[in-house]
């Protein structure tokens, strides 16, 4: 370890001390009326700490302060500067006799107690009802738990989100536990971390149709987003206000479109009105197949299983793949040179 | 680690099918205990049930008269299913039963134990620091010098450690627990390594102190009021417990905060306990005990900057003089580590104790000698009351006596 963190209270370092304190004790005697007063201990230790200069002074004044020091020292200094700032300044505050100030959390040295206080009070449950039996993950009832801004406005302090990750996956664990030996302290701390309109969440929108005979519908796909209004009607099919083909001039897109009408045969019967926004055009159109899905589902939720067969129920999830660096690409090496 | 050996039980099977009845039948008990307002339909009881303590209860009073009619009465019908919660507490009943039956094992090593009752400084021994692998230091390539005179020997191309410095440092360093926890000092734990955590939390909550576990924040001690000014203080007594204002206080606190400026002084609301000013400045602890020197070297950095002392766990591979009061072991077997950081905490814990006992004697003194006081008083101020009774009464008397005589001789005069 470099001399700048060596312990002033260590052996060798004492010795040091003392070495250095006999060899110079005629100097140090010499520029004693010149420097300001101070305690011997501090003078010692001195000549080998890396503590500027004057903040070792303060510290000496601070031990010394009740003794009468003279009129240039630091302490009258500051109380200089205190007497002008007001009379208020100046009042200052008395601790009663024998008392001492402690701070209130035992995570005060890591500057963020709010947030150790919650995850070490976590932790303890954890470890007391840690041999609960518990029941399988897959049987645990959804829950959602709180956001990170939520939680961070809670714990009330800057929380990482890996921490909270780390937080979240305790809760999960406390969750576990078999609902029917459920301790109530557990229960009432999970019911602290869970998300407060999750219920609300989890009632989906009612699909409707509305007074004109139309059911709505939202439908993406890639980057594109498409909404379509479906009625029934003879088979009229617009997208942003245009005829089908006049967007579409490729035969698969304009397929792909009509395909959850053409399966089940319903192709005359109903009128499209879509619109489809960002991405390109197969992005585009099928987005709108899956609004025109789902606009069916709601006209005739019989036909669930025919379009999952057909394959257009679900969203398709690929995009594009990120860039790597040290790759042209996705995944596109740049070409190896033999050297 | 110490080999487990299996001793046959000597006893009769016939005690062992007793004592497991036994159990079964008190575990009854214990899953009928229900809480007052809970419904019959589902029973609840306590979770976590001290066994042996249970079975204690029920040898030494065989026919206790809460428990075992309620027993009676709430006969299980074979029909009838159990709850989850009756199915565990059999479940354990059970587990406790047939855990006794067989053989006893000898004492070993239980990993838990070191964290939640772990040995006192007291109980240090070359065999527990042995067997908890103190002594293993790192591979003699990376050896710090300074670590000579601590340094048994090599074996297998590693440095051991001397069992009897270890002991000797640790007693040492768990004495300076000991005072600056009696003397009300801060404490603060920081093992900032994998699977310290437990056990620094643990030994922080025995002393009343504080912990680290996570990255040392730079500047912590250096630039306290930044980093810690705005985390709550309060204002503690010897016996840890806030203050109380009296209602003096309190009323000259409120015409304080009245002539501050605030107007509506029927609404000022004024703290039961001392509160500290805003901005009182952030707190710098007085002893670290550190669990990982090597990494946190801008913490001892700070400490010896403001002369804190600190204590570290020095391995052969640390230099020992980065720290106050070295303990040269293994800081890299969790084992090891949580051995050391168990007894630092006890001892802590002790001095803790110690600062109770003595406040409790110093009020205990204090109070005697208000009584004798009062009652040296109060046989002065009898003693000056029976003392002016008896003045009164000869003045009385001699007045009388004076009027007496005028009288006579008045009448002798006529």
């Amino acid at each position: 370890m470099s001399s700048a963190t060596r312990n002033p209270f260590s052996m060798t370092c004492c010795l040091r001390a003392l070495l250095e304190d006999a060899s110079f004790s005629g100097r140090s005697l010499r520029m004693a009326d010149t420097r300001p007063r101070m305690l011997r201990s501090y003078q010692q230790t001195r000549a080998f700490t890396a503590t500027p200069r004057r903040m070792q002074d303060k510290a000496a004044e601070k031990e010394d302060d009740d003794v009468d020091t003279g009129p240039q020292t630091i302490t009258a200094k500051f109380k200089k500067v205190r007497e002008r700032d007001g009379p208020d300044a100046d009042e200052e505050f008395e601790l009663p006799p024998g008392a001492r100030v402690v701070p209130v959390s035992a995570s005060y040295f890591t500057g963020n107690s709010a947030f150790f206080d919650s995850w070490f009070t976590l932790k303890d449950l954890l470890y007391k009802y840690q041999t609960l039996p518990t029941i399988l993950p897959s049987e645990v009832p959804r829950t959602a738990w709180r956001t990170l801004p939520d939680f961070r406005s809670m714990a009330g302090g800057v929380v990482q989100a890996s921490k909270y990750k780390k937080v979240r996956a305790v809760l999960q664990r406390l969750n576990r536990i078999q609902p029917d030996l459920m301790p109530e302290d557990v229960k009432s701390v999970l019911d602290n971390y869970k998300r407060p309109d999750f219920a609300a969440m989890q009632r989906r929108r009612p699909k409707i149709i509305d007074r004109f005979g139309r059911a709505r519908a939202a439908g993406r796909r890639k980057t594109s987003n498409a909404e379509a209004y479906l009625v029934e009607g003879s088979g009229g099919c617009y997208v942003n206000g245009k005829p089908l083909f006049e967007i579409f001039p490729r035969l698969v897109d304009r397929e792909s479109i009509l395909w959850p009408l053409k399966v089940t045969n319903r192709v005359d019967r109903y009128n499209v009105w879509a619109s489809s926004r960002g991405g390109g055009i197969s992005g585009q159109a099928g987005a709108i197949t899956l609004a025109v899905t789902k606009a069916l589902l709601t006209h005739e939720p019989l036909l669930k299983p025919v379009l999952r067969r057909a394959g257009v129920i679900t969203r398709d999830p690929r995009t594009v793949e990120r860039k790597k660096h040290g790759k042209r690409k996705a995944r596109d090496m740049p070409a190896w040179v033999a050297r | 680690m110490i080999p487990r050996r299996v001793a046959t039980r000597s006893s009769q099977p016939l005690r062992l099918i007793s004592q497991y009845t036994l159990c079964l039948r008190q575990h009854r008990s214990i899953s009928t205990e229900t809480s007052p307002g809970s419904s019959p339909a589902a029973p609840r009881g306590p979770l976590i049930v001290d066994f042996e303590e249970q079975v204690k209860l029920a040898a030494s009073e065989p026919s206790r008269p809460s428990i075992v009619p309620q027993a009676r009465t709430q006969v299980q019908t074979p029909g009838k299913t159990l709850t989850k919660l009756e199915e565990y507490q059999r479940l354990k009943a059970a587990k406790h039963a047939s855990d006794q039956i067989g053989g006893v094992l000898e004492d070993h090593y239980k990993p838990h134990e070191l964290i939640t009752n772990p040995p006192s400084p007291r109980d240090i021994t070359l065999e527990l620091l042995l067997a908890s692998g103190a002594h293993l230091g790192h591979a003699t390539a990376l050896w710090n010098p300074g670590n000579q005179r601590f340094i048994f020997g090599i074996r297998q191309g590693i440095h051991l450690i001397s069992l009897d410095v270890i002991a000797a440092h640790l007693r040492r360093a768990a004495k300076i627990v000991h005072g600056v926890s009696k003397n009300g000092g801060i404490i603060v734990f920081v093992g900032t390594r994998d699977g310290q955590e437990r056990a620094v939390v643990e030994a922080a909550k025995r002393t009343k102190g504080f912990h680290v576990t996570e990255r040392w924040v730079p500047g912590t001690i250096t630039n306290k009021d930044q980093l810690l000014g705005d985390q709550k203080l309060r204002v503690l007594d010897h016996l840890d417990q806030e203050i109380q204002l009296t209602e003096q206080q309190k009323a000259q606190l409120k015409k304080k905060l009245a002539a501050a400026g605030n107007k509506d002084t029927d609404k000022l609301q004024v703290e039961d306990t001392v509160q500290l000013p805003f901005r009182y400045p952030a707190i710098r602890p007085d002893l670290v005990v550190c669990l990982n020197p090597l990494e946190n070297k801008t913490m001892l950095q700070e400490c010896a900057q403001y002369r804190i002392p600190t204590i570290g766990i020095t391995d052969t591979d640390v230099d020992p003089t980065c720290v106050t009061y070295p303990i040269p072991a293994n800081d890299d077997s969790l084992r090891s580590v949580q051995l050391i950081v168990g007894v630092l905490g006890r001892a802590g814990q002790e001095g803790r104790l110690a600062r109770y006992e003595a406040e409790a004697d110093r009020t205990e003194e204090l109070e005697r000698k208000r009584k004798r006081l009062e009652e040296s008083q109060r046989i002065q101020e009898e003693a000056t009351t029976t003392a002016q009774i008896h003045k009164d009464a000869e003045q009385a008397a001699s007045e009388s006596r004076q009027q007496e005589l005028e009288r006579e001789s008045l009448i002798s005069d006529r």
